[in-house]
């Protein structure tokens, strides 16, 4: 039986993003999401919103709180909907990963990355890199997104070997970060607990 | 097995050195000044030693915002932080390996390129150091147990000087290396030992007692001593007025307590009268008319009253004899000529008196200049090492020229005599002396003035001072003509294994060691 995707690209400008999960509130920053069909791109979910498609109207203009809107105004979610931030971190052909040279596609399917995935992919050094890439600036929960990300990572391994394998981590971590100290601390504080 | 990189090359001049940086897991606390390293090039190795060690960072911010200790989370946020603080070594590459194994080293030529790969010293690049069939064990490095050698046919043809504080273990090392040149029959020796610890025995900082060098090498070494009261002494020294020079009386002319005119009333004295100790010294108190001598002499009445009274010091030197020329004398010097060490011993009353130390051994060499720079250059076949311990003495600024330490250290290799000087001060011994001087042995020293003479005249100065200044009791840093490149060591032990090695009759040496 086919997996089910569990979100959808609905607007492309640039870097700037946005998918709209099939169920509100599924997609915690920092999960790791993935197309496959038209090309392969991994995402990592930087941002969560609500966006109203109508230019100018903003859903705090109804003056009700948010989890009446839909019952009070069913039709409130043609105009506002739930959506996530995505950022493409790495292109996968053929099980290797490769820096983005890709567009996404527009309503490209975006399925979840599974945890031996997660593992694979972030123990390429230039996905690393690329997270500190992300302009923290336009994206400002982007060390959020990382510490999760990696927290979910570790959780993979027992007790015993969490320490060393995050250990064996921070030299990649520390050397992408080497112009950002003040976020790598955070990081690394926000992974280590 | 541990990992042996600690670090690659980052930066360097072949003028300055190089620097590495120290890798990450790397504890930079086992590196230590003094250490040898080797920096694995494309085409050579090379030998290193470290000189400096610096704490670095990319940014501020770090100081602002520290990883917290590694007790406190198993110093994860310090490898963190790794990419912000690092360690950086200076290291002075001094001798080049080329690849090929049982090659020796040579001169440095050319660097090594950036990220070359730096590692710990291995035993066998110890044993690529010196080629010379004289090779001798001399100790150990600061932190591991390889054998480091020197070669003691090149200590053995300039002038070699030992320096240290007082309980350095200068004496340890001297004796360890006289008994290396006795052994390998390199150089005979004349050691004017003060403190009487070259003889038949010495007792170790335990209070056992240990072979010494007449008893490592009885048919190779001879004691004569000023006094009777040394029952292993082979022969008494006797020296007579005419034994004796002004030069002499100057030397120790602190320990008569000369008063200022003293020494020019001497040389007047001496100048008019050949027997003129024989006079000071027995006749002038029986002459009535003392006023009649003066102006016959054309000196002040008082000061010759006060030479004679500051000389009555020697009279208590039961050695110093008014007899014809003495044969103890000749003999030293026959035993030099055969290729029979001598030590000079003080015993009974003139044990550590400095003013028949310094006497005595300012008499004897005087006679062994004379009698060596008679013969023609190249004529003499033995090698003949004078050791003086207190050389600042012998050899300061205040005397000059004429001195005879002064003028061995200057004139005397092409009569293939050379010295062979220990002392505590060596800022009080001539600069020129001290540029003579072909492998300096450097212990434990204090003072600044001490440091900087140490150094003068040789390369890598401000280099060495740095290893210097960490070095422990029984701790040297060799470096000159003997040694291709700085060593600091651990002395080896003067103890039975050593007493062993030095009277076993087959001959070992480093080449067998090696190959």
């Amino acid at each position: 039986m086919e997996k089910m995707h569990i979100a959808e690209i609905v607007s492309i400008e640039g870097l700037d993003i946005l998918a709209e999960p099939k169920e509100r509130a599924t997609l915690p920053i920092g999960t790791l999401l993935k197309t496959t069909k038209v090309n392969s791109i991994v995402f990592v979910v930087l941002d969560d919103l609500y966006m109203n498609m109508i230019p100018g109207g903003s859903h705090d203009a109804y003056g009700i709180p948010e989890d009446k809107i839909e019952e009070m105004y069913p039709h409130v979610s043609d105009y506002l909907r739930y959506l996530v931030r995505i950022y493409p971190l790495a292109e996968l052909d053929k099980d290797h990963l490769f820096h983005v040279s890709k567009s996404p596609v527009m309503n490209a399917l975006l399925y979840e990355v599974e945890s031996e995935e997660v593992k694979n992919i972030l123990e390429n050094s230039f996905v690393v890199r690329e997270l500190s890439l992300i302009d923290i600036g336009k994206f400002p929960k982007r060390n959020k997104a990382i510490i999760n990300l990696l927290r979910n990572y570790f959780l993979q391994f027992d007790e015993n070997e969490r320490t060393e394998k995050l250990k064996d981590f921070l030299p990649v971590l520390s050397s992408s970060f080497r112009r950002d100290y003040a976020s790598l601390m955070e990081i690394v504080r926000g992974v280590k607990g | 097995m541990e990992n042996e990189y600690i670090g690659y090359i980052v930066s360097g001049s072949f003028g300055e050195g190089l620097t590495f940086k120290v890798n990450t897991f790397v504890n930079p606390e086992n590196i230590r000044i003094g250490d040898f390293v080797v920096v694995e090039g494309k085409n050579m190795d090379y030998l290193c030693v470290i000189d400096d060690i610096r704490l670095k960072a990319t940014t501020d911010e770090v100081f602002f915002d520290p990883p917290v200790d590694e007790e406190v989370d198993g110093g994860i946020e310090k490898i963190a932080a790794s990419s912000y603080i690092y360690n950086e070594i200076s290291i002075f590459p001094y001798l080049a390996l080329p690849k090929s194994a049982n090659v020796f080293g040579t001169t440095v030529k050319t660097l090594p390129t950036h990220f070359a790969k730096v590692r710990n010293v291995r035993s066998q690049d110890f044993l690529r150091i010196i080629p010379q069939k004289n090779a001798f064990f001399i100790g150990t490095p600061l932190t591991s147990s390889e054998r480091l050698y020197i070669d003691l046919e090149k200590l053995s043809m300039r002038n070699t000087g030992l320096f240290g504080i007082t309980g350095s273990g200068k004496s340890f090392l001297a004796r360890i290396i006289f008994a290396g040149l006795i052994k390998q029959g390199i150089s005979t020796l004349l050691v004017f030992d003060m403190h009487n610890e070259h003889g038949r025995s010495i007792r170790t900082e335990d209070g056992r007692s240990i072979d010494s060098l007449a008893s490592l090498f009885p048919d190779r070494v001879k004691i004569f001593d000023v006094s009777t009261a040394n029952k292993d002494a082979n022969k008494y020294i006797e020296i007579s007025y005419k034994d004796v020079e002004p030069e002499d009386i100057a030397l120790v002319e602190d320990q008569l307590k000369f008063s200022p005119k003293s020494l020019e009333t001497l040389e007047i004295v001496a100048q008019k009268e050949s027997n003129w100790l024989e006079y000071l010294l027995d006749i002038y108190d029986n002459i009535s008319d003392k006023k009649g001598e003066a102006e016959r002499l054309g000196v002040n009445l008082e000061s010759l009253d006060a030479l004679v009274r500051h000389l009555k010091k020697l009279k208590t030197l039961d050695f110093l004899k008014n007899i014809g020329k003495s044969n103890s004398i000749n003999e030293i010097i026959e035993n030099l000529e055969n290729g029979v060490s001598v030590v000079v011993q003080f015993s009974g009353n003139y044990r550590d008196d400095r003013l028949t130390y310094y006497f005595v051994s300012n008499v004897i060499t005087r006679r062994i200049f004379e009698k060596f720079s008679e013969q023609s250059e190249g004529s003499i076949k033995n090698r003949v090492t004078i050791a003086i311990e207190e050389a600042h003495k012998f050899l300061s600024k205040q005397y000059e020229a004429t001195n005879i330490f002064g003028r061995i250290a200057r004139e005397m290799r092409k009569f293939n005599v050379t010295l062979f000087i220990i002392d505590q001060r060596p800022s009080e011994i001539d600069p020129e002396v001290l540029s003579q001087i072909g492998t300096r042995l450097v212990m434990e020293l204090k003072d600044e003035n001490d440091i900087s003479a140490v150094f003068q005249g040789s390369s890598h100065s401000k280099r060495l001072v740095k290893i210097l200044s960490t070095l422990e009791q029984k701790q040297a840093l060799v470096f000159g003509y003997a040694v291709p490149l700085p060593l600091p060591i651990n002395v080896r032990p003067y103890d039975e294994e050593f007493v062993k090695e030095m009277k076993d009759i087959k001959k070992k040496n480093a080449k067998d060691e090696i190959y």
